[in-house]
């Protein structure tokens, strides 16, 4: 009778031990303001279009208050990591799984660590992208050579905005899927086809997009599908469907060299809600690695 | 130890856990439903104020339901509570209708959570002594420690809301159950018991199935023998027909038109809104929500060795036969039950049916895939006391062979104990963001799991918060009234007013997943993508504070 309960008591012991010492670790605070101030003076000898990805994402708020080059790359959102020959990782230590920035990159692309440096408890890391392909033209950073349509009808300008009666296009950031994203976010009433003209975009051998949709809060709201077709020269290049449910959907169309007459169409079909989520799309291209 | 000995411990231990919860708590910020639930309070206790001074009100209709017509999804009884504990206790306040109770000791809102921190107490109380009373002074330490330490239920307890309070009732009802099975008086008493707990929240509501399913357990695993209305005795009896008078009579919104409300009642919370929550991850806002959630987050929110202690309980089979052998060595079957005792001499394998069915029940209520998503880890705190005792019947075979090393048991108590009261300390005032030692507030976080909610993190901020610079305010968050509350006390910076986007200077953030819409907008309209202030927990981002550069 006693052997079990003693072995029992032993296992008790035991983990209660473990979970003491695991609480000696787990309940205090690692990062001190000044490991955040040195990491801030490490990040800032490098180009501030040098992506930094938070390697432990839950870090970013406090990252952004330390760090002036991780808050100004906030506002940019980057929408994935294509186009970078070079990359800083900030994140614990502890802290170290597959990175998921990984699923980011140029798949032809090989990540290589150039550089690794500990401050305190955080981990800092360069990393070099070879081969790299270079950005050529990002849809939403146009501007005045980008028309904007609506069922036809041309809508003014106004700063970073489109608008015509029906549609509102603004180049904004907005959040798909619990990440902020910088896109050409398009408000428009369902069945209304909204077109994104540039009659000399410049162009390499792919171009690459996003679309998803603004808003996770709405999921309730059952939205309704949009239609996104991208024509090159006049040809139809790409014709899909996008739901909210596919998050962050990649596309990517092979391309010629040159200035192309680009033109994207997007039809948000026939919604059951009154405030269908906006679509949010942006679109670059790249030249061969 | 003698019984007004472990009484005199029961007392003590109810002063420590009352005194310290309304001490602690001054530091925690009102959570959004008790933004609503003071107002609530304070017309149901004018209401009460009114009737005691001319009792003929009891009958005016209107005059009742405008009182409570506010926040009437919810039984009333804590408001009414709270509402009279206010005017009895609370210091003066400020604003549009100032009030100052009898005797001005706490801040109006401190005042408010007293009843639901007594009822803590008794709580802890009532466990200790339950638990010491069979397997001595240790056990029932760790069967109150085991819930009052838990730093979720001691952020819970100190709120003035339905959860703790919930919670303790529905050990009340069990403990008198228990009694009821084999005492007429018991029986007689349960129902209304039950029809109390009815009037703190509805999760009573699902006690006299879960109690009628331990009956039937115990009563078909006892065979044959006894009179038949033993199978419909008088605890059900009681239950079914002494309860609704009682939660009715508690509950003044339900004297008018009481069917119609009551259907009001249950539509609202078998339809209740979708809240989000994040799990693994992902966020979820419409059920079902993953079966493993609450299993998963009992997990990562109670030390493993405590809910080995009590899994452990809930599942040994215990070999004690209903009456020990005679005296010619012959196994005596139980005394046969009738209707006013169903069961005459409940053994230790119907408490642990006991324990079972209420240790999983609230549990299986939230992983059952039509529930609807109401939320954090505060809606089965009613699965832990049954929990502890199960640890308690643990404790007591588990320890049985240490007896004659007298420092041996009070040192393991210790050390059981030791990571969930570090847990509780260290993260207060935040505890409704702690996890267990064994993730931690970064293992969760790295997990994707829930870091708060109800946008109590306010006080924080409050220091570095100018008028001048920072108003307009938007709260996140925040609830206005929460915010109105700190008014009335006096606790929220002359001037600082809320206001909408894109006006606002400045903006409070609280972080959960699908909160980053609403970060954005912040980005937007505050013009910074940088807090100046964040509060963090183990360097976990809880809330932060946004300001416009002047």
């Amino acid at each position: 009778m006693n052997g079990p309960s003693r072995f029992f008591l032993g296992l008790v012991g035991a983990l209660a031990t473990v979970e003491l010492v695991s609480a000696a670790f787990a309940y205090r605070t690692r990062v001190e303001p000044a490991h955040w101030e040195e990491a801030r003076e490490v990040l800032a000898v490098h180009p501030a279009e040098e992506p930094i990805v938070m390697a432990t994402a839950w870090l970013e708020p406090r990252a952004r208050m330390a760090i002036p080059t991780v808050a100004s790359q906030a506002s940019d959102a980057r929408p994935d990591l294509w186009g970078h020959a070079r990359i800083h990782t900030l994140g614990l230590a502890s802290r170290r799984g597959a990175p998921s920035w990984l699923a980011e990159i140029d798949p032809a692309s090989t990540p290589r660590r150039s550089q690794q440096l500990r401050v305190g408890p955080l981990v800092l890391e360069t990393w070099t992208l070879t081969p790299a392909r270079e950005r050529l033209a990002m849809l939403h950073g146009r501007g005045t050579a980008l028309e904007i349509l609506a069922d036809g009808t041309v809508c003014p300008r106004r700063g970073s905005r489109w608008q015509c009666p029906a549609v509102t296009v603004e180049d904004r950031l907005l959040e798909v899927a619990g990440v902020p994203r910088r896109c050409m976010a398009v408000t428009a009433a369902t069945g209304v086809t909204v077109e994104l003209r540039d009659s000399a975009f410049p162009t390499g051998d792919l171009l690459r997009g996003h679309i998803g949709f603004g808003d996770f809060n709405g999921v309730l709201r059952s939205d309704a599908p949009v239609e996104l077709e991208v024509r090159v020269d006049d040809t139809v290049r790409l014709r899909t469907i996008a739901t909210d449910e596919e998050g962050w959907k990649a596309v990517q169309i092979p391309t010629e060299p040159g200035r192309r007459a680009l033109t994207v169409r997007l039809t948000i079909a026939d919604s059951a809600s009154a405030t269908p989520r906006p679509p949010c799309l942006e679109l670059r291209s790249f030249g061969s690695p | 130890m003698r019984r007004p000995s472990l009484t005199l411990l029961a007392v003590l231990l109810f002063a420590i856990v009352t005194g310290t919860l309304a001490r602690g708590h001054r530091d925690v910020g009102y959570v959004r439903d008790e933004g609503i639930y003071f107002e609530a309070s304070r017309a149901y206790a004018q209401w009460a104020a009114d009737v005691a001074q001319t009792p003929k009100r009891l009958f005016d209709r209107k005059h009742r339901d405008r009182a409570f017509a506010i926040n009437h999804e919810h039984p009333a009884l804590m408001k009414l509570a709270a509402g009279l504990s206010a005017r009895l206790l609370a210091r003066p306040t400020h604003g549009d209708s100032p009030s100052e109770g009898t005797f001005p000791l706490l801040l109006e809102g401190a005042a408010m959570r007293l009843p639901a921190q007594i009822l803590a107490g008794f709580g802890a109380l009532l466990l200790f002594l339950f638990a010491a009373r069979r397997h001595g002074i240790l056990a029932g330490l760790l069967a109150a420690g085991f819930v009052f330490t838990l730093p979720r239920v001691w952020f819970h307890a100190g709120l003035h809301a339905f959860d703790a309070p919930i919670m303790v009732a529905t050990l009340v009802v069990a403990l008198a159950y228990r009694k009821a099975l084999a005492s007429p008086w018991w029986s007689l008493a349960l129902g209304p018991l039950l029809g109390v707990a009815i009037a703190i929240k509805h999760n009573a509501l699902f006690l006299p199935f879960f109690l009628t399913l331990h009956l039937a357990w115990c009563l078909v695993t006892r065979g044959k023998g006894g009179h038949w209305t033993r199978f419909l005795p008088a605890p059900l009896w009681s239950m079914a027909l002494l309860a609704p008078p009682c939660a009715l009579g508690l509950w003044p919104w339900l004297w008018t038109d009481p069917v119609s409300r009551l259907r009001d009642y249950f539509a609202f919370h078998a339809q209740h809104n979708w809240y989000n929550m994040e799990f693994l991850g992902v966020n979820y806002n419409q059920p079902p929500m993953p079966f493993a959630y609450p299993w998963v987050m009992t997990w990562a929110t109670v030390p493993t060795t405590l809910l080995l202690l009590g899994c452990v309980g809930l599942l040994r089979r215990q070999r004690t036969p209903s009456r020990g052998p005679g005296e010619d060595g012959i196994t005596v079957p139980p005394p046969a039950g009738d209707f006013w005792r169903p069961l005459p001499e409940p053994s230790p394998q119907d408490d642990t049916r006991l324990w079972l069915i209420l240790a999983l029940g609230p549990l299986l209520v939230i992983a059952w895939p039509t529930t609807p998503i109401f939320g954090g880890t505060k809606h089965w705190l009613t699965a832990y006391p049954f929990l502890a005792l199960a640890a308690a019947d643990t404790w007591a075979w588990m320890t049985a062979p240490i007896a004659r090393i007298r420092w041996l048991a009070p040192a393991l108590l210790a050390l059981i104990l030791a990571p969930s009261t570090w847990s509780t300390a260290h993260a207060h005032p935040f505890g409704i963001s702690q996890y267990a030692p064994l993730l931690g507030p970064r293992g969760a976080a790295d997990l994707g799991l829930n870091r708060g909610y109800w946008g109590h993190i306010a006080l924080p901020f409050l220091p570095d918060l100018d008028p001048r610079r920072d108003a307009p305010l938007c709260p996140g968050d925040l609830h206005p009234l929460a915010r109105a509350q700190y008014v009335r006390e006096g606790r929220w910076p002359h001037g600082l007013e809320l206001g909408a986007h894109p006006r606002c200077r400045a903006a409070l953030h609280h972080y959960e997943k699908h909160m980053v819409t609403y970060e954005l907008t912040v980005w937007r309209n505050v013009e910074t993508t940088a807090p100046t202030q964040i509060v963090a927990l183990d360097d976990v981002p809880l809330a932060a504070l946004y300001q416009r550069a002047p």
